[in-house]
């Protein structure tokens, strides 16, 4: 029996993707109520516009019970941007909703390393042009079919320049069972290339002082800058938006941030401390990221992110 | 003497505000920053420092009594925090132009906000700021909007952006919420959803209702999302 190869699937998911088409959930400015008048020359962008969209397989092979990687990819008009799962001081993360057949599930979006953007007086956390996201899917024990599995997600998405656009639109792909391994094409690498790593293969060990602070400390060259970026923990605070990087001497670094821990503001979620902590070599290409997930039943936990499948 | 009667208006009115509990510290009252000799670098790091402190100190923290401001609605009329004393006062910041604003107001999410915190307690007043004033259309399509989406509340024009950088007004919307008492004891997101898709828990009718009951509020504090708000550049 012939499978698709991996070019066909490629072509397939775009055009899944092209056909499944945008449903407006923005209005543009252009079209606001009230008789609005915009003159911007993009003032007819819509989020669908700037933003093209593709689900892709970006690791692994579809047997019974082991889980592989999908990507969905974000191809972004020049000079717009989108934003990680803590965006900052404003803006708001993408989402994706799958629709997978009985016994399939998906994991959190693992989200690249992404970029700080600053300007007019706030820090947003993000992704300026194209960025992949990715989503293991762990397949049931069994199948009972070979035929190619379909997945379907429903992707959402706010898009900003100096203004901002919602975007949102359907995607689907149609996975074939075994005997086709999904070999990660070269622009999926590099997105890929920028996934956090495991915290234990930086040697970086991550703890909480009390509930005054996370310490992160491990080995680094001299002059890496060492950054903690937070997520959104509800009831704990970590002071400014982006805590101030720490550069490491004599081959290590210590970081050590501050944190606030409210539980009234927990909204009924465990308090945890998390983030993702970010390497940079003093020149060079960008450096290795890794999360830190820290309970605050005061005991320090691994990442409590999803293992990622073998790449 | 068109400053002589401003500046009287404003004692005025800070006398008023006092009295109803509410801490003066509009935009106009701050007390200003001793005179320096400018040009040298030093006093203008200097002078750039007693201004940020003085911001810090104005600045709006759940807790602490709310700093009163006074703004013009889109009709034209004035409308001071200190005029609602005695109310729970929601302030939802807005801006017609950004779609996390046209999701909440299109898809019910204000209008059940108002009317969720409406039958929480008889005595709140619903009031929306817009603070973007980068954009003129914004401010100048503030009340039409609010009339398409039949949102019938107050709706002030921060056109410096002075009191949204003073409650630290982040995005649109951004909502606080004020006991009668002039206590500020919300802050942030409208609900728990995003951008482009409604929460579950409604953040602000929560508070209201926990005011109302007499109760800590809790959350009191939580991560607002949408645009950024367009200050003036």
């Amino acid at each position: 029996m012939a499978y698709p190869t991996l070019r066909m699937l490629l072509s397939l998911a775009t055009a899944a993707t092209a056909l499944t088409g945008a449903s407006v959930s923005a209005q543009v400015p252009g079209s606001l109520p009230g008789g609005l008048k915009v003159t911007k020359p993009d003032a007819r962008a819509t989020g669908e516009s700037l933003v093209k969209t593709e689900l892709l397989p970006a690791a692994g092979l579809l047997e019974a019970g082991r889980p592989f990687r999908l990507a969905v990819v974000f191809h972004v008009e020049k000079g717009w941007h989108t934003y990680w799962r803590n965006p900052g001081d404003s803006g708001s993360p993408p989402t994706i909703d799958f629709d997978l057949p009985a016994g399939f599930t998906a994991s959190a979006i693992e989200f690249p390393r992404p970029t700080i953007m600053d300007g007019h007086g706030e820090t947003t956390i993000g992704y300026e042009g194209d960025v992949a996201f990715f989503v293991t899917i762990t397949p049931p024990a069994t199948f009972a079919t070979l035929s190619p599995v379909p997945i379907k997600a429903v992707l959402s998405w706010m898009v900003c320049t100096d203004r901002c656009l919602l975007g949102r639109r359907t995607v689907s792909i149609d996975v074939p069972v075994a005997g086709t391994p999904l070999v990660v094409s070269e622009d999926l690498k590099t997105f890929h290339a920028r996934l956090p790593i495991d915290a234990a293969s930086l040697s970086i060990v991550a703890a909480l002082d009390g509930r005054e602070a996370i310490v992160v400390e491990g080995p680094a060259a001299d002059g890496t800058s060492v950054r903690f970026i937070p997520d959104q923990t509800p009831g704990v605070r970590y002071g400014e938006t982006l805590p101030a990087p720490v550069i490491a001497q004599g081959g290590r670094f210590r970081l050590r941030v501050p944190i606030e821990v409210r539980p009234g503001d927990a909204t009924g979620k465990p308090l945890r401390a998390a983030g993702l902590v970010t390497l940079d070599p003093a020149s060079g290409p960008v450096g290795p990221s890794t999360e830190i997930s820290l309970s605050l039943g005061g005991t320090a936990t691994s990442a409590d992110h999803p293992t990622p499948p073998s790449r | 003497m068109k400053n002589l009667s401003k500046t009287l208006a404003l004692v005025v009115a800070s006398g008023l505000a006092a009295t109803v509990a509410f801490t003066v510290v509009a935009q106009n009252t701050a007390p200003a920053a001793p005179a320096k000799q400018e040009g040298t670098k030093e006093s203008r790091k200097e002078m750039k420092k007693e201004e940020k402190a003085t911001e810090k100190a104005s600045r709006a923290e759940v807790g602490k009594p709310a700093p009163n401001f006074t703004l013009k609605t889109t009709g034209g009329k004035e409308w001071s925090l200190s005029d609602a004393a005695g109310k729970i006062v929601v302030l939802e910041w807005c801006n017609p132009e950004c779609p996390a604003c046209q999701r909440v107001s299109s898809d019910g999410t204000v209008l059940e906000t108002i009317r969720g915190a409406t039958e929480a307690s008889k005595d709140v007043v619903y009031v929306m700021i817009n603070s973007s004033a980068a954009s003129t259309t914004s401010l100048e399509g503030t009340a039409a909007y609010l009339k398409e989406h039949k949102i019938n509340t107050p709706a002030l024009l921060d056109s410096e952006g002075k009191v949204g950088m003073m409650f630290g007004a982040k995005t649109t919307p951004h909502c606080y919420v004020i006991d009668s008492k002039g206590v500020l004891r919300y802050q942030g997101a409208i609900d728990d959803g995003n951008g482009g898709t409604k929460g579950k828990m409604n953040y602000v009718v929560n508070a209201v209702k926990q005011i109302a009951a007499n109760e800590t509020v809790s959350p009191a504090e939580t991560k607002a999302y949408g645009c950024s708000v367009k200050y003036k550049k």
